[in-house]
């Protein structure tokens, strides 16, 4: 502070009085502009913990093992008909359970990730929102829509795994099939 | 869980921050549900700090810092009580809820797939044989999930740990406090 005047009681500059002139100014602005927006965002983080928003989350995975597996299994199907397996036959029944065991394991822990993920996202939010207010925000929260895209990711690749494990026991199975057939030994 | 019902109410989560303003605020400003009551802040009048010789600028930086500080204790102040109130011994306090969402999903993807199997077989006509069962794929998943689901839960409680509360320890130690959105700071 400089300026002239009663030395106990010395004015404030006009430099001075102008940065605290912005300092009031810009805390306005920010309470106009910046705060309905940050208070959306904490509302938001807010509801990641909803148990809609869960459920939603469960929804989303389960659909994704479903359209993942459901062409699989069916597919494994005809073909062990094609192969002239009777479906009331051990083979296929023993085949079909063991496939349907991967899928509901597979959309299972999916479905439980799904959840575990949700709750990172509130934690992510909510750090997010602490370094918010202490004005070190940064990025740490993923999308629901990159969730469920990492649902389905996953999904695929599970079914995909699995199909083809289960494919490559089929061509053995088919080949021993093939096999008896040709001995005169598969009734 | 109510995400902030003991931020308020828990004295020892930040002693320093809780003497710069009324933890009764807290509860107003954040509803039972955890949501922004969006209530409206009173613009400061910088016009009438300005026209006297009496400290106004002086006066006007006095009530931006303290206008910062009390936005920062109504608004962020909670979350980070409700972060700092989750972490337990060994995880944090949402475990229990994602094992019971653990097992749900789990039962409910083997129900699922036991059903799926049903009605084809029953499409084939193959009525013959043991019913269904996927009990030992199910406590196959049970055991890993449960287990993935324990593990996610402590990587979280460290995350929190290890960073996820901010700097605020290192800032409150500097000699003008850095809460408030980083507006007119400095």
């Amino acid at each position: 502070m400089s300026g002239g005047g009663d030395p106990k009681t010395p004015s404030e500059s006009e430099a001075y009085k102008a940065l605290a002139e912005q300092a009031g100014t810009y805390f306005n602005r920010y309470q106009d502009v910046f705060v309905p927006l940050e208070n959306s965002y904490i509302n938001s983080v807010v509801d990641i913990g909803s148990e809609d928003n869960y459920n939603r989350a469960a929804g989303a995975a389960g659909s994704a093992f479903t359209s993942a597996y459901t062409p699989e299994l069916l597919n494994q199907q005809r073909q062990m008909l094609s192969q002239g397996i009777d479906p009331s036959s051990g083979k296929f029944q023993s085949t079909s359970q063991n496939s349907y065991g991967k899928f509901g394991s597979a959309m299972g822990l999916g479905i439980a990730d799904a959840g575990a993920n949700n709750t990172d996202r509130l934690f992510g939010g909510m750090t997010n929102l602490v370094k918010m207010g202490q004005g070190i925000q940064s990025e740490a929260t993923q999308g629901q829509i990159g969730l469920a895209s990492a649902s389905e990711t996953k999904a695929r690749g599970a079914a995909e795994t699995d199909f083809i494990k289960s494919q490559s026991n089929e061509s053995v199975a088919g080949t021993a099939a093939g096999v008896a057939a040709g001995y005169g030994l598969n009734s | 869980m109510a995400l902030f019902e003991s931020a308020p109410s828990n004295p020892n989560y930040n002693q320093f921050l809780g003497q710069l303003s009324n933890p009764n605020d807290l509860t107003s400003f954040y509803g039972p549900d955890g949501r922004l009551n969006n209530q409206p802040s009173n613009p400061l009048d910088v016009d009438s700090y300005m026209g006297d010789d009496d400290f106004g600028g002086q006066r006007l930086f006095a009530d931006v810092i303290k206008r910062q500080t009390e936005d920062y204790m109504k608004r962020f102040a909670p979350i980070e009580g409700a972060l700092a109130d989750s972490i337990t011994a060994t995880g944090t306090t949402y475990l229990e809820s994602d094992l019971d969402r653990t097992r749900e999903g789990i039962t409910g993807g083997i129900t699922n797939a036991e059903s799926q199997l049903s009605r084809n077989r029953e499409r084939y006509g193959a009525t013959q044989g043991t019913p269904e069962d996927l009990s030992q794929e199910k406590i196959s998943a049970m055991v890993g999930g449960l287990n993935d689901t324990r593990t996610r839960d402590s990587d979280r409680r460290m995350a929190v740990l290890s960073g996820g509360l901010g700097e605020l320890g290192a800032k409150a130690r500097e000699p003008i406090g850095g809460t408030g959105g980083g507006v007119g700071q400095g």
